[in-house]
């Protein structure tokens, strides 16, 4: 199940309010949320539900077992079983397939189902028991609140990565009013409209442009094709976050932000502390600290960057042109520690961004294309003049047509130039009151979107 | 107050989504009449369903139809998107009129033309095959009867930019069992051609096409083309066609319908087995009341089962005709010259007349001295129209 769909609108959301609105304590509604969560993992993986709950059990084990021996040793046995766990049903396959291309003669591994949300689950288990280890958090001597922390269905299959830190109160002791759900509401809703709206009106464009004819599909169409899929991704990604971020809040919780503007970076440094931020700040205290960070000789930091950015492609999916794009970030971070920095900051704020945003754009056209002949195509397209027919794109495809108008309307909508207004309306209950009559309009529009079977894929659901 | 705001935006907005669900459970809608077909109801749950994702896929579908104003919604969904792509196609396609332009899984060319894309041998050709094999069968069962087949090329037979042809015609005509002079082709062999006998907004052709194609099927037959039109007449404005519909632009893309009058003989018709006083409308005058209401089919006549033309006319022959639906503007004109014509369409015939349809059964009874099949790429390529005998 997925939040942009007329079920979990019409159905799954609603039933769950209302039994959580009719639970009487505590106890209820986190058995409430629980049941919920279940029957949404279950929803689009009956089968691999059980994978969950054994993950959430070696989790728990581990936790007990750690908490009672603090024992390094425990904490290695843990860590090595849930890595295990993501090792062999995410990146067997891709092993095994690169395996065979150097050794013929070995025989084919059955492709095994990428679980849906095992990245997300498993670093949230892992951040548990090793918060546990470090003394950070209390034990949870509850297998069903561990479970609910694992399993809540606003972050389950997409993030944001939730510390176990950031909800170990609110488990056991969270205050529900009508104010917050209310907010969360709203956030909700603007999530869906960036995700239904914006993410899924431009997805068009690279799928048309990058599939298209090359005597049709030069560099100019190129640049269109990589500038709308860097907005696809930050509204599919970022909506969803606030999708679970309002859920969370709806219900009592009140996840960490995932993303703050990243496209008006002015450095690499400065976009990925913007961008998915639960993600660079768990490979940050859980990977690259652990190495050393930067309290080490410099090759060795260099060393733990390349690792630590290989990892954070890798993690994005088990193809090689994921790693590409995690080590080309690296090499790009390191440049401007160790070279650029100083000359960075002495340049106009335009500049700056200008350079940021290139970058990043070109990026994305490494993680977009998980084949290296069709990368190869894209890079030497856009860097190397070809001749755009734009009536023939105009021709080629409604879908990209009809996306057009959305480009810069997304472009516009990735600064922060609504957040001033909004701020300001949620001061008065008058401005409050037309926020709501616009996420209204907003969700209205979403669902007509859904009832016409828009173009619904969704990004990150692989992870 | 905000927080009665607060209160009003949690409560509400979780009653309407459930007032929603329950008005969807409660009262489903049977029809989608935006869609024109029957709605998607509430699925029921089974495990089994679950584990195999059926159960999810189809409450999500269930909900696309159910929800309250969904149809209203995706009317005016499409409605918006249509006319905006309509009004930035329109501009290009007229400065390009020999370009293909997408709009949706359709393609724009020329002044507004709906089409479909060319369907070229290589992606049709196993399907012709098996229907050439089904049909050469047939002819060799039945010695004692006249076949014709007569092929109708349209959009899907042309590449209407280059005039290049997809070759589907000629190959199946050439794969089947028949006399050379029992085969015809109605050969539209550029856009000029095209845009002169079919519709802009409908597949079918219009009044020049299908009176062309009479005019080559009677001698095919080895008759004359006796009628001639008395007239050309205005039928009715707002006619919006298949393409349009199907490309949910039927209120964008509208043309008007005219149609050629004959003097039909008086004929004796019957339709799935109950006398009829006409097929289709053809004799009727139209008023404005008309209008955005007759189209294709509703003028000349639908899809039936069975149709039967008897016209007295003795010694004339009794006629099979096997089609689709572009014979139906042919079957009164090609029923003038015949005693008794009988007119099947295989997609219809078993649900409106409760048995299955077996050729020679068929044949036999009816004293059939000659069979017609007639009809597009879709004619000789699907399973529906594979000739039978009932098991």
């Amino acid at each position: 199940m997925i939040f942009s769909s007329l079920t979990f609108l019409y159905a799954f959301l609603p039933i769950t309010a209302l039994l959580y609105l009719l639970s009487r304590n505590r106890t209820w509604r986190n058995g409430v949320l629980l049941a919920a969560s279940l029957v949404f993992y279950a929803w689009g993986e009956p089968k691999l539900l059980l994978l969950l709950l054994l993950a959430a059990l070696e989790g728990y084990l581990g936790g007990l077992v750690i908490e009672k021996t603090h024992s390094r040793k425990a904490l290695i046995v843990t860590v090595v079983l849930l890595v295990a766990n993501l090792a062999v049903f995410k990146y067997l396959n891709f092993f095994c397939d690169n395996l065979k291309a150097l050794i013929p003669a070995l025989g084919n591994v059955p492709a095994i189902a990428l679980p849906i949300g095992i990245s997300f689950y498993t670093f949230q288990i892992l951040s548990y028991d090793i918060d546990l280890y470090r003394g950070k958090v209390g034990v949870q001597r509850n297998f069903f609140s561990l479970l609910l922390y694992v399993s809540f269905f606003p972050q389950l299959i997409a993030g944001p990565i939730v510390r176990y830190e950031t909800v170990e109160h609110e488990i056991r002791e969270r205050q529900e009013n009508f104010s917050d759900a209310a907010a969360g509401i709203r956030r909700f809703i603007l999530g869906l409209a960036k995700k239904v709206l914006l993410a899924n009106g431009l997805a068009a464009i690279p799928e048309v442009v990058y599939a298209g004819k090359p005597e049709i599909f030069g560099t100019g169409a190129f640049w269109l094709a990589a500038l709308s899929y860097s907005l696809q991704l930050y509204f599919d990604f970022s909506g969803y976050s606030d999708m679970a971020i309002g859920l969370g809040r709806m219900f009592g919780f009140h996840f960490l932000e995932n993303f703050d503007y990243p496209y008006i970076s002015r450095s690499v440094t400065e976009f990925w502390r913007r961008w998915h931020i639960s993600l660079s700040s768990w490979f940050r205290d859980y990977v690259y600290i652990p190495l050393g960070g930067n309290r080490v000789k410099k090759s060795r930091w260099v060393l733990n960057i390349l690792v630590v950015w290989a990892l954070t492609g890798f993690w994005h999916g088990a193809q090689w042109n994921f790693i590409l794009w995690g080590l080309y970030y690296a090499l790009l971070l390191l440049l401007e520690k160790l070279v650029l920095g100083k000359f960075l900051e002495k340049l106009p704020s335009a500049v700056r961004w200008a350079y940021t945003f290139f970058l990043v754009v070109v990026g994305w056209v490494l993680f977009y294309h998980t084949d290296f002949g069709n990368l190869g195509t894209a890079i030497r397209t856009l860097f190397v003049y070809q001749k755009t027919d734009w009536v023939g794109v105009i021709a080629a495809s409604s879908d990209l047509l009809q996306a057009l108008p959305i480009l810069p309307i997304a472009l516009l909508c990735s600064f922060p130039v609504f957040r001033k207004p909004i701020q300001k309306l949620g001061e008065s209950t008058g401005g409050e009151l037309v926020l709501d009559l616009i996420c209204a309009g907003l969700l209205v529009l979403c669902i007509m979107c859904l009832i016409s079977a828009s173009y619904n894929p969704f990004i990150y659901f692989r992870f | 107050m905000k927080k009665h705001l607060d209160r009003v935006v949690v409560l509400g907005v979780l009653a309407a989504m459930l007032l929603a669900l329950a008005l969807s459970v409660l009262r489903p809608k049977d029809i989608n009449y935006y869609e024109n077909r029957t709605a998607n109801q509430m699925p029921a749950l089974s495990l089994s369903a679950w584990m195999h994702g059926e159960y999810q896929d189809a409450l999500e579908a269930a909900l696309t139809d159910q929800v309250p104003a969904a149809q209203g919604l995706n009317r005016t969904y499409h409605q918006s998107t249509n006319r905006y792509l309509r009004g930035v196609l329109k501009r290009f396609s007229a400065r390009y009129p020999n370009r293909y332009f997408h709009f949706h899984d359709m393609l724009l060319f020329g002044d507004d033309y709906i089409t479909f894309f060319p369907t070229w041998l290589e992606e049709r050709q196993s399907d012709l095959d098996a229907k050439a094999e089904n049909y050469n069968a047939v002819f060799a069962q039945h010695p004692e009867l006249n076949f014709y087949v007569y092929y109708i090329e349209k959009d899907t037979d042309i590449e209407l930019d280059t005039g290049l042809k997809t070759g589907a015609s000629d190959y199946i005509l050439d794969a089947l069992d028949l006399p050379e002079d029992h085969k015809g082709c109605f050969r539209v062999d550029s856009f000029d051609e095209y845009s002169q006998w079919f519709f802009r907004t409908d597949h079918h052709w219009n009044y020049a096409g299908s009176y062309r194609a009479y005019t080559q099927v009677m001698p095919l037959l080895g008759k004359t083309a006796s009628l001639e039109p008395t007239s050309l007449d205005f039928i009715a404005d707002g006619m919006t066609g298949s393409k349009a519909k199907v490309t949910g632009s039927d209120e964008l893309f509208v043309e008007p319908l005219y149609a050629y009058r004959y003097d039909f003989p008086a004929m004796d018709i019957t339709i799935n087995g109950s006398p009829a006083a006409d097929y289709g409308r053809q004799s009727d005058t139209f008023t404005e009341a008309d209008y955005g209401q007759v189209n294709y089919g509703s003028f000349y006549g639908g899809d039936d089962g069975e149709i039967c033309f008897h016209t007295g006319n003795a010694g004339a022959g009794n006629l099979l005709v096997i089609g689709e639906s572009y014979d139906n503007a042919l079957l009164k004109l090609i029923a003038s010259s015949y005693e008794n014509t009988y007119s099947i369409d295989l997609r219809n015939y078993e649900r409106e007349i409760g048995t299955p349809f077996s050729f020679s059964d068929y044949v036999a009874a009816h004293g059939i001295t000659d069979v017609l099949l007639i009809g597009s790429m879709a004619f000789f390529t699907l399973e529906d129209f594979r000739l039978e005998d009932a098991a």
